[in-house]
């Protein structure tokens, strides 16, 4: 069902001082697969995530998005390229309206619009804006200021100014943390959906492996900064060394 | 005046005015470091401490006098400016820097409507010259010399040695650490601008006699102690103390082959190009590692 | 609707004003059209600058030497402001917009006292404190009515200030606003969003400056003189207290600010010499008192 080598790295590493925070690492997604990327606290996960999104510049190794070598661009340009990402922390515009945290993004993906136009002429912008809310469930609060919505609803909206790139890849860095179950699991639903409609490619970092076991189709297990397994969800959790050092088998 | 006597001469000016300007920066640097707050009042307190000065010696005719009670009154003034000004606002970083704006306008001009525009002249407490490496060197700005290095070893000794100087350096460290173990974070800030203005207005004091007093007095030496401080690496006392010395050292070459205004524009542009060269280095907000 | 009273109040009021007080209107519309272009930089974008006097010192030296030197012509010169000013930022700007917070406050400062030492230092160009006299010219290709008399300055400042108004609102409202406005809020987010931070925090700053260099040839064509003082750090804060007291939060805010602020200093010069002290104090105590309101009210760039 997965097509196409859509991102890739070779042997990707990122040292911090004496730490070596990844260390070849050689991840390859399948254009519209759902990938999970767990592993222990300190594993490497989200500066694996940085790597990806270019947030964190690589201490050595290649990162290739749909064949082309992007090691050497600024989070800007790959964001452009069709590499989207949400951030663990939530990285929203709080006194923008929640509606215009979404324009910045969609503004974007739908060419450069003449720089002094008014907002209210780019119909095009405002109909993909309010569709990603839509997607999101968020449309109902387009009009408040994203700093004074609750902190799911933040994640949520995330997602949304992450969609409004018209991404090829969306990193994901555990979405639905400080969610409640229910919440979580609207999501898992939609990203489903998002993916099936749009043929994205999700990478997904999750802590809740029911969740994971449920969404992913592939998961990869980071363990110090390595790869540890890698595989379908039956396959890693029969795994013996994921169960030693992951999953708390004895 | 032959050109050895004329740069030796120039170097020992650079070297005393570098000296005078460390006291400022090291006022700027430790309220920088300790609380990352810009104090742009820092030229005023200087401005200040030259002012009290001159007040100070016309009442007294002691210049003793002044160097005791200028550097004290402005250190204590300061510490007020903490408790009032800064402490409402000690989180905004940005805010603190209006605030100090605020500061900067009502001392100037609180100081212009009773010393008035102005230039006033404190005579030199030590008149003469010595000969000094072959050529003869004006006494005073020697015992400057002397006092600025005096100062800057008694601040050394202060924060190594001292209880006061042991909470300063941990609030430096780790503000929430120091405040978990029991440091009572306010007052060490108030020490800090105390301190900060303290040396600010001892620089005053000790420059009044080799300047001229003005109300204005301030400015120019604001940018210079800016950059200073910046380039000394942000709250890094060793760094903006040595820096000073090293602009003053470079003003005072230049100073050889052309005007004074034309040396300090100059060495403010090398101080900036070393800035454009290492901005990763010294200034530049890391990117968020993880 | 409002708007439109309010402009018509403006051309009408001359009527009601003597000599002086529609040279002081023309000099508050004048203020205000730099507080104006300050806050693009600072309230729109996040970005606060203590260099701004540069931008309108070079714009009114700019507009003086087009007179004196090329044509004389007071919309050359104003045109001839805001290259020079926009030359200006380009440059300073290349270097600030790599530094944010407390370091770019210390270089535009810097670059700022630079220029100040620069203009007072070369007399011959600039004529220091006593500065250049600005010929006395003709509103239209330096003929017909003098810019000289208090009506023409009144309403050459006003129409200026009116254009650069309706630019910078239809700026806040637009996608490169919507692009400040989300570098101010979170650099992360704009980045992620695409956008090369640098790169649209030095097309603010530029734009500012040029606003900011516009004012000065408007100061430039309705004083008759400019001077070095025009440099002075005190203008670059004068255009932050304005800010401050008027709001960052809209377009019209920091003019608001420099009009209050012209007009108390103004009323209360007869009885106080020292106007910047309690303008001082006020600064103090609107970061104390209303300190949420300096962030919060960056909410109503679209409400203004």
């Amino acid at each position: 069902m997965a097509g196409e080598l859509i991102l890739e790295t070779r042997g990707l590493s990122r040292r911090f001082g004496g730490l070596l925070a990844v260390n070849a690492v050689s991840l390859a997604l399948r254009d519209g697969e759902i990938r999970a990327l767990i592993g222990p606290n300190g594993a490497g996960k989200t500066t694996l995530i940085n790597l990806l999104s270019g947030l964190t510049p690589a201490s050595a190794g290649e990162i290739r998005f749909r064949g082309e070598d992007v090691t050497a661009w600024p989070a800007a340009r790959r964001a452009r390229a069709g590499l989207a990402r949400t951030m663990q922390v939530t990285a929203i515009c709080p006194t923008l309206t929640v509606l215009e945290n979404v324009w910045l993004s969609a503004q974007r993906s739908l060419g450069r619009p003449p720089a002094l136009a008014s907002r209210a002429s780019l119909r095009g912008v405002d109909e993909r804006s309010r569709e990603c809310l839509a997607v999101v469930g968020l449309a109902a609060r387009a009009d408040e200021p994203a700093g004074s919505i609750g902190h799911g609803d933040q994640r949520l909206l995330e997602i949304a100014i992450a969609l409004a790139l018209r991404p090829r890849v969306l990193l994901l860095d555990e979405p639905t943390a400080g969610m409640s179950v229910k919440e979580s699991w609207e999501i898992v639903t939609r990203l489903r959906e998002i993916r099936d409609r749009d043929r994205l490619t999700v990478l997904i970092v999750e802590h809740d492996m029911e969740i994971v076991m449920e969404l992913a189709e592939r998961i990869t297990v980071l363990h110090l900064g390595e790869t540890l397994a890698e595989g379908t969800p039956d396959e890693v959790a029969r795994n013996a060394d994921v169960q030693r050092v992951y999953l708390g088998g004895r | 005046m032959d050109l050895t006597t004329l740069v030796l001469f120039q170097l020992l000016n650079g070297l005393v005015w570098g000296l005078v300007i460390a006291l400022i920066a090291l006022g700027l640097a430790l309220i920088f470091g300790i609380m990352e707050v810009i104090n742009v009042a820092h030229g005023s307190l200087y401005m200040l401490g030259a002012v009290l000065a001159w007040y100070v010696f016309g009442v007294t005719e002691s210049f003793a006098a002044a160097v005791l009670i200028a550097p004290v009154a402005v250190g204590a003034l300061s510490m007020g400016m903490e408790r009032v000004v800064l402490r409402p606002v000690e989180n905004e970083k940005v805010l603190t820097i209006i605030a100090t704006t605020g500061v900067m306008l009502v001392l100037q001009h609180s100081v212009l409507a009773t010393f008035g525009g102005a230039v006033q002249r404190v005579p030199s407490p030590l008149p003469g010259a010595v000969k000094i490496l072959g050529i003869h060197y004006p006494v005073y700005r020697l015992a400057v010399a002397a006092a600025s290095v005096a100062a800057i070893a008694a601040l050394w000794l202060f924060l190594s040695r001292t209880r006061y100087g042991l909470w300063l350096r941990a609030v430096r460290q780790d503000g929430k650490m120091a405040t978990a173990l029991g440091i009572p974070v306010g007052r060490v800030y108030m020490l800090a601008v105390g301190l900060g203005g303290l040396l600010a207005g001892l620089g005053g004091v000790l420059a009044a006699p080799i300047v001229v007093v003005q109300y204005q007095m301030g400015f120019d030496i604001l940018a210079t102690v800016f950059i200073v401080v910046v380039i000394g690496g942000f709250g890094s006392l060793f760094g903006a103390a040595a820096t000073a010395v090293l602009l003053g050292m470079t003003e005072g070459l230049i100073t050889v082959v052309a005007t004074p205004t034309w040396a300090r524009i100059t060495s403010l542009a090398i101080m900036g190009a070393i800035l454009l060269a290492r901005p990763d280095g010294i200034f530049r907000r890391r990117a968020i590692a993880r | 609707m409002t708007a439109g009273v309010v402009l018509l109040a403006l051309v009408l009021l001359p009527a009601a004003l003597n000599r002086f007080g529609r040279f002081f209107a023309a000099e508050i519309f004048t203020w205000a059209l730099y507080a104006m272009g300050f806050n693009i930089c600072f309230g729109m974008t996040g970005m606060l600058s203590f260099g701004h006097a540069a931008f309108f010192a070079s714009g009114a030296y700019g507009a003086t030497f087009a007179v004196l030197y090329l044509v004389r012509d007071p919309w050359v010169a104003l045109a001839a402001a805001v290259v020079a000013a926009t030359a200006l930022a380009t440059l300073v700007g290349f270097f600030a917009v790599r530094v944010v917070s407390h370091s770019f406050v210390i270089i535009t400062i810097t670059f700022s006292l630079v220029l100040l030492l620069l203009a007072h230092s070369q007399k011959d160009v600039t004529g220091g404190d006593d500065g250049l006299l600005f010929p006395p010219l003709g509103l239209v290709a330096g003929a017909g009515p003098s810019l000289a008399t208090p009506l023409v300055s009144y309403y050459v400042a006003l129409a200026v200030l009116v254009v650069a108004y309706v630019l910078l609102r239809r700026l806040s409202r637009s996608p490169l606003g919507l692009v400040f406005q989300a570098v101010r809020d979170s650099e992360r987010r704009a980045t992620l969003a695409g956008y090369d931070v640098q790169r649209y925090r030095w097309l603010a700053f530029v734009l500012s400056g040029s606003v900011a260099g516009l004012a000065g040839g408007v100061y430039a064509i309705t004083h008759a003189q400019v001077n070095a003082q025009l440099f002075d750090v005190t203008v670059s804060v004068d255009a932050v207290i304005w800010t401050l007291i008027g709001g960052a939060g809209s377009v019209l805010g920091p003019a608001v600010g420099a009009a209050l602020v012209l007009a108390f200093t103004h009323a209360v010069s007869g009885w106080i010499v020292y106007t910047q002290i309690p303008v001082g104090i006020l600064l103090i105590l609107i970061v104390i008192f209303w300190p949420r309101g300096l962030s919060g009210v960056w909410r109503s760039w679209q409400a203004s």
